[in-house]
């Protein structure tokens, strides 16, 4: 006797269907409304999408000098753009920019990032252009090659460039997906070869690429050089410290010989003592002698400052301007004189370290410094090289060799990588956590389902003489049927949990409720004998005897439109 | 009517039944007793074919119940009654709709059954009982309606398997008096499993004697119990001395 005759088999099955549609929607719709709570808190954190297209970070204690000129840059030449202050963190401060669509172009946009250097405590910036997508670790080259190009993709509406990187702010969401593949296309396979040619080489590079063309055979092969004398930012650090480290040697020993000075001139001061009672006001020697150890002219300077400021008292101790003393209200020569003494003591002390220093350890670290920075190349002493990846370094300086005996060492470099903006990375990380949540969701339907409405099935089978292996197979079905259905429908993403995984799952549940169904759902053996004696099939048992006894689900639910007995 | 015929049957390693023969004429009442374990409750479940025999075959009105596909199985079914030692009343259904379930499955008209089941309880003196539910009444009334359950269906044949036996004593009259009454009427061929002799004695055609899961004498119950020629008949003889 069959369970299923009578019709009862459309109803099952209506019940699974009905298990599989309500429970992905619920999964679904349970997903969705953590997704929503979550997308609230990003954007608590980010503003809207689009709402602010660029973060200024100036040092804390400029903050409202660098507000005030912000808003009197902004203001004066980029009409339209607005500016509001964020939070202060780690000292270092926030405004958010937003501009009108109408500035929103590659010149436009480099030429604002540019402006922003002279803000006071300007600490850099970060583009928050949205939609957008940003490439990263490019060689100067690369990037304006890169920008080039992807200003003229479809839904690209500007390529920024800044730094290493570029962005590409885009027409629309929808965009950032294809735009991103194109980039990751276009990257991928390829990298820079840097090539530096040995000092004094005679290097014909257009006769060099054309031997690397032939030799190689490479898809790719262009000259990405940065001739604009930018270069990468540790270049330009480099370039920075090689012209600092002259003006570093004459401080150091200026201050070596200020140090020295105003030990000397504290030794003149106790030999001239009586001179001094007709100086001139020690105010003026201090100012005098000050400016001396101050001024760029080093020790000598400081000598001669001294040999003026003695001649002149020496001169007024002989003979006087009036031959008289101190004017009536004047602090008094000798306190004067103890003022001086006191200032050159504290001049002496404070120099004193940096006259050691310069002369041993200062010395030998900007002389340590001076041998660790680059050698700066000379114009036409590299050649960056975009090709593929297949093109190694080691074949570049073979072929070079061969073809022309140049000596080169060659350095690879990544071509770069896609970086998702912050937006982008939480709501890609917001679609997996939605995703998952669907998919534990729908197994937990899926689950339930099985316990409320399938367990009180599987139970009733052994009653209809069906067999372990057909119950068996029936529940395995039903189970990866309801998961597997529920999953797939509620869009559920469970790493390494696809469709056909969450089926196997629920073929497992499926196994494990029948196993266990007569504890989860008890039928009476003796309601269906005493159906079988009254003729009912095995339909009608199931539908007036067995469902209704069940646990309340989908089943009994479903079950009773069709009862007649309710 | 009823023809068995040599039937078997075995469960694992236990042989219910080996090679039973029976007749049950129209109208006629067939009381059947013996050992616990001895077959009987398996005999009358092979009958109906809530239990299928290993061997040999029934036959209701010389058609083999062996041989009948599901819904000749079913129509069958209807027309015999069954009256299980525990009642198996449905619980959720109340008294009345759990005498017109089996009409109502069966394609009579609501309205129809619920008067048919109404006669049926009022034959068993239950009518008043109708609205109420299974939980609420007691064991002899359940029996009744269980009764009342199989009378509902007009059958020509019911089977009863210790339809007293998990009674209160007090209570076992009121059923046995209503079988009683369908016995005399002769309307119903009737194969009874009890161990209530003097019912065998008073509304029983012939008793059927049965010991391991055999037909071990059989003829009219006095005949029996004055002379039996099995040792079970001994021992019911024995009981009834007493």
């Amino acid at each position: 006797m069959s369970p299923f005759r009578a019709g009862f088999w459309k109803d099952y099955v209506a019940v699974i269907v009905a298990t599989v549609i309500l429970g992905a929607g619920a999964a679904a719709a349970g997903a969705a409304a953590l997704d929503a709570a979550l997308g609230r808190a990003v954007t608590g954190l980010l503003g809207e999408e689009g709402q602010y297209d660029l973060v200024v970070h100036v040092r804390e204690h400029s903050r409202d000098a660098a507000a005030a000129e912000l808003a009197r840059l902004l203001e004066a030449d980029w009409p339209g753009a607005a500016v509001s202050a964020g939070v202060t963190v780690a000292g270092s401060s926030n405004f958010f920019i937003t501009l009108p669509d109408e500035l929103k172009t590659q010149s436009t946009l480099e030429r604002l990032a540019a402006s922003l250097a002279g803000l006071p405590g300007f600490n850099g910036y970060a583009w928050m252009l949205e939609p957008g997508v940003t490439v990263s670790g490019l060689r100067p080259g690369v990037r304006d090659m890169l920008a080039q190009e992807a200003a003229s993709w479809p839904g690209v509406r500007a390529a920024v460039r800044h730094g290493g990187s570029v962005t590409l702010l885009l027409d629309g969401a929808e965009r950032r997906r294809p735009v991103t593949e194109a980039l990751q296309q276009r990257l991928a396979g390829r990298h820079v070869l840097e090539v530096r040619w040995a000092a004094g080489a005679a290097v014909d590079e257009e006769a060099a690429l054309r031997a690397l063309a032939d030799g190689l055979r490479p898809r790719t092969l262009r000259d990405v050089t940065d001739r604009s004398g930018g270069g990468e930012p540790w270049e330009a650090l480099a370039r920075r410290l090689r012209e600092l480290l002259p003006v570093w040697r004459r401080l150091a020993e200026t201050g070596a010989a200020a140090a020295d000075a105003a030990e000397t001139l504290m030794r003149v001061l106790d030999a001239m003592e009586p001179a001094f009672a007709l100086t001139e006001t020690p105010e003026e020697q201090g100012r005098r002698l000050s400016a001396a150890v101050q001024g760029e002219g080093g020790a000598d300077a400081v000598r001669q400052a001294l040999i003026r400021v003695f001649a002149a008292n020496l001169v007024r101790a002989v003979g006087g301007e009036d031959g008289a003393g101190p004017a009536p209200g004047e602090l008094p020569p000798r306190e004067q004189l103890e003022q001086l003494r006191t200032a050159l003591a504290a001049l002496a002390q404070d120099a004193a370290p940096l006259r050691e220093a310069a002369r041993e350890d200062v010395a030998a670290a900007l002389d340590a410094l001076e041998e660790l920075l680059p050698e700066e190349p000379a114009a036409g002493r590299v050649l960056e090289l975009w090709t593929d990846q297949e093109v190694t370094p080691g074949a570049v300086a073979r072929v070079l060799r061969e073809a022309f005996g140049y000596e080169a060492a060659v350095f690879a470099s990544g071509s770069g990588f896609v970086r998702p903006n912050p937006r982008g990375v939480a709501e890609e990380l917001l679609a997996d956590v939605r995703r998952a949540v669907a998919g534990l969701l729908a197994v937990a339907a899926g689950l339930a389902a099985l316990v409320l409405d399938h367990a009180t099935v599987f139970a009733a089978l052994s009653r209809f003489a069906a067999g372990r292996r057909r119950r068996a197979a029936l529940a395995a079905g039903v189970g990866a049927a309801v998961v597997g259905g529920t999953y797939a429908l509620s869009g559920g993403g469970l790493p390494f949990v696809g469709a056909g995984a969450a089926a196997a799952l629920g073929a497992g549940l499926g196994l494990l409720v029948m196993a266990l169904a007569e504890r989860i759902s008890p039928v009476d053996d003796d309601e269906i004998l005493a159906g079988m004696a009254l003729g009912l099939s095995g339909g009608q048992i199931m539908r007036e005897i067995v469902a209704p006894a069940g646990r309340p689900g989908l089943l009994t639910l479903l079950n009773s439109r069709r009862r007649r007995f309710r | 009517m009823l023809r068995v015929i040599d039937v078997h049957k075995t469960y694992g390693r236990r042989q219910a039944l080996a090679g039973v023969s029976l007749r049950v004429a129209a109208g006629e009442t067939v009381v059947v007793m013996g050992p616990s374990g001895c077959g009987k409750s398996t005999l009358l479940r092979c009958i109906n074919r809530l239990t299928t025999p290993d061997r040999g075959d029934v036959l209701i009105d010389g058609r083999s119940v062996l041989a009948m596909d599901e819904d000749e199985l079913l129509e069958l079914r209807r027309k015999i009654g069954f009256v299980f030692q525990h009642f198996h009343l449905i619980r959720r259904l109340s008294v009345l709709d759990n005498v017109a379930l089996g009409l109502v499955m069966a394609g009579t008209p609501r309205r129809e059954a619920e008067e048919r089941a109404l006669l049926a309880l009022t034959r068993v003196h239950l009518e008043d009982e109708a609205d109420r539910f299974p939980d609420q009444l007691s064991g002899g009334q359940k029996q009744r309606v269980a009764i009342a359950r199989a009378l509902a269906q007009e059958p020509r044949l019911m089977l009863w398997d210790e339809p007293t036996a998990a009674l209160d004593p007090i209570l076992v009259g009121e059923v046995l008096d209503v079988m009683e009454e369908l016995a005399r009427e002769r309307r119903i061929a009737m194969l009874v499993v009890t161990h209530e002799l003097r019912f065998a004695l008073r509304a029983a055609d012939r008793l059927v004697l049965m010991d391991a899961g055999r037909i071990v004498e059989e003829g009219r119950p006095r005949d029996v119990f004055a002379a039996p020629r099995s040792a079970v008949g001994r021992r019911y003889a024995q009981l009834l001395v007493h």
